[in-house]
């Protein structure tokens, strides 16, 4: 009794020692020439020698008022993305990007939701055919350790084990930028996007 | 032989100097573009100093296709505009149409011209000119790679209404850059620095509308066809055009010219600062001011076909069985008017004040119907011109200027104080003096008016 009260202790210790390791990776994405420095994608890049499971839980994008929303949603690669239709006319969804399948999941009414599995690392451009105007983008990443910015440019990327990673940001209108940065607790890293 | 067309020269020389001084005087449309101080909530100051005259980064500006310069235009347009295509189609093409934009409020935009002159030699004083002209001005973009610009006029004179569609013209520009434009459409072909149409004074420029016999040509108010121009290396503009020319009837052949400028210090033709300069035009209190040097040179050729047709009374010749009846015959002289103009201008900008000087000399080959021998007639015209910021609301411009054709010689003196009541309400009074060969400085007429962009 006592042994398994030590062990738990033990395990508890670890635990905690282990929570203590993770650290986070915050800081501003200033995108020049966009409009606002919103959806910016900051991910850590593939890890050496480390892979991660496709995540169960499925990720959601709506279509709503034609918009695709959220405008970008950022995805673990092995993700499903559940596509649901909130507005009163019919919508479609497809994407022209090989790394997606240039997949086509037809047209749906109100309250339908269609799916697909993103595989594979992409940042896939979701088009609907009813509504030429209406553009979104799922980006796929091949790590859990991913934000999208808001409005101001921030983002934080939780639970990351301190090291050094490849941090890539993505945005839909401007140059990828990438850089190391070496995660030790909480660890801030900038980063300037340009057309 | 020489004698004669030379007595033929200094005839229509008179004709071209009545023709040149009508023309130098007659509605003086001046334009700023209030479309975009709407788009981009900000004030007129930004791109003018008094409207129609540009600031170096209104000037930037118009050479970036009417956007903020180094790519900062999205930054700062408050239009949100309407998505005529999502930019995934592009990888679609050519399965699905190029997307594309256009503004999301209606960019329009409306001048109205007041104005009360006095004209010495008559000795009236006419009221013709409140609310004499109305213009509708449209501009903006549609994307990164395309522009436009538009200008209808609505003019008053003597209780008729007359309308004018002016320049109408759309950009492309494949790069996203201003590296290299396309403009085709109805437009003020790109030859001086300065323009009749940003001018600070009153009275248009000789040089940009001189009618050489019976060839009426002028750059201005526009001419139609397509004209080529970029920025490259910051520093250096360029343009080549190729356009119908103008007062001519039939013009095959058309028009072509090149020019090429060139700007030392200040802002930079593209708009982006040089490293350790200030940014415009926040950074910068008086976003007029800088010490510049802009240099330029141009040529323009043309061959049109100038005709005229005459009717007099004449036997007629079907006429078979005495007596014969008079009839109106019309008669059409025509031939090609080979010409050629060169020239150029340099402004200098020294904080609050620009010097402005320009010349252009021009041949034309055969300018006077009825006499098709090639006959050289030689036009000159030069200019000076000095605009003064005295304070940011009082803008006094004076220009000296000559048109010298076939040994007669025109001089004018042109002084206009332009006075912003506010940034969108320009008062002005404006004077000038005319001299021609052989006669002393007069005062032709006196204006004063209020001009309204909103």
């Amino acid at each position: 009794m006592t042994i398994t009260r030590i062990a738990a202790a033990g395990f508890a210790l670890m635990a905690l020692a282990s929570v203590a390791r993770a650290g986070e990776i915050k800081g501003t994405v200033k995108a020049v020439g966009a409009r606002d420095s919103a959806d910016a994608v900051v991910y850590v890049d593939t890890i050496a020698g480390k892979t991660f499971p496709a995540p169960a839980k499925h990720a959601e994008c709506d279509q709503k008022d034609l918009l695709f929303v959220p405008h970008v949603l950022a995805v673990e690669v092995g993700t499903t993305v559940d596509f649901k239709n909130s507005d009163t006319v019919l919508h479609n969804v497809f994407t022209p990007d090989k790394c997606a399948d240039k997949f086509n999941l037809g047209s749906w009414p109100q309250g339908q939701i269609r799916s697909f599995t993103f595989k594979k690392p992409c940042a896939a451009t979701l088009l609907c055919n009813v509504h030429p105007e209406m553009e979104g983008f799922v980006v796929a990443v091949p790590t859990p350790y991913f934000a999208v910015t808001d409005a101001s440019g921030a983002y934080a990327i939780h639970d990351v084990p301190d090291g050094t990673y490849t941090v890539k940001v993505w945005h839909p209108k401007l140059k990828e930028a990438s850089r190391e940065v070496a995660v030790s607790g909480s660890t801030t890293a900038d980063f300037e996007l340009h057309r | 032989m020489g004698k004669s067309v030379f007595r033929t020269a200094r005839g229509v020389a008179g004709v071209a100097v009545v023709l040149v001084v009508a023309f130098a005087a007659s509605v003086s449309s001046v334009r700023a573009i209030p479309v975009f101080a709407r788009k981009y909530h900000t004030s007129c100051q930004t791109c003018h100093t008094a409207f129609p005259n540009l600031t170096p980064f209104g000037e930037a500006f118009r050479l970036n296709g009417y956007r903020f310069p180094a790519g900062s235009d999205v930054d700062v347009s408050k239009d949100h505009p309407v998505v005529l295509g999502a930019e995934g189609y592009k990888k679609l093409w050519p399965k699905a149409v190029w997307p594309g934009e256009m503004p999301g409020l209606p960019p329009v935009a409306m001048v109205v011209e007041n104005e009360i002159a006095y004209d010495k030699a008559e000795g009236t004083t006419s009221f013709d000119g409140l609310a004499g002209e109305l213009a509708v001005l449209t501009g903006g973009t549609f994307g990164e790679h395309a522009s436009f610009y538009g200008e209808v006029e609505f003019a008053r004179e003597d209780g008729e209404v007359s309308t004018a569609m002016e320049r109408i013209n759309v950009q492309f520009r494949p790069l996203a850059s201003p590296v290299l434009q396309i403009k085709v459409g109805s437009f003020e072909p790109g030859l001086l620095l300065v323009s009749n149409h940003r001018r600070l004074t009153d009275h248009r420029y000789f040089l940009l509308g001189m009618p050489v016999g019976n060839n009426e040509w002028a750059a201005e108010p526009y001419q139609q066809g397509v004209e080529v121009f970029g920025v490259v290396a910051h520093r250096l503009l360029y343009t080549a055009g190729l356009v119908e020319g103008s007062g001519n009837v039939t013009n095959n052949a058309k028009d072509y010219y090149a020019r090429v400028a060139y700007k030392f210090g200040g802002l930079r033709f593209d708009g982006t600062v040089p490293e350790g300069g200030s940014s415009p035009p926040a950074a910068n209190p008086k976003p007029w001011a800088e010490k510049s040097l802009r240099v330029s040179a141009f040529v323009y050729e043309g061959s049109p076909l100038l005709s005229e047709t005459s009717t007099t009374l004449q036997t007629d010749p079907g006429c078979t069985t005495l007596p014969c009846d008079v009839v109106p015959i019309d008669t059409t002289v025509s031939q090609n008017d080979p010409f050629r103009i060169y020239g150029g201008d340099a402004i200098w900008n020294f904080d609050d004040l620009m010097v402005d000087v320009g010349f252009s000399e021009r041949t034309d080959r055969r300018p006077f119907l009825g006499n098709p021998a090639d006959t050289d007639v030689k036009t000159k015209n030069r200019y000076v011109e000095v605009d003064w910021v005295a304070y940011p609301w009082l803008i006094p411009a004076a220009r000296w200027e000559s048109f010298e054709v076939g040994g007669d010689k025109t001089e004018r003196i042109s002084m206009t104080v332009n006075a912003l009541i506010r940034a969108n309400v320009k008062g002005f009074l404006a004077a000038d003096q005319i001299k021609t060969s052989g006669t002393s400085f007069e005062t032709e007429e006196v204006v004063g008016g209020v001009v309204l962009g909103f």
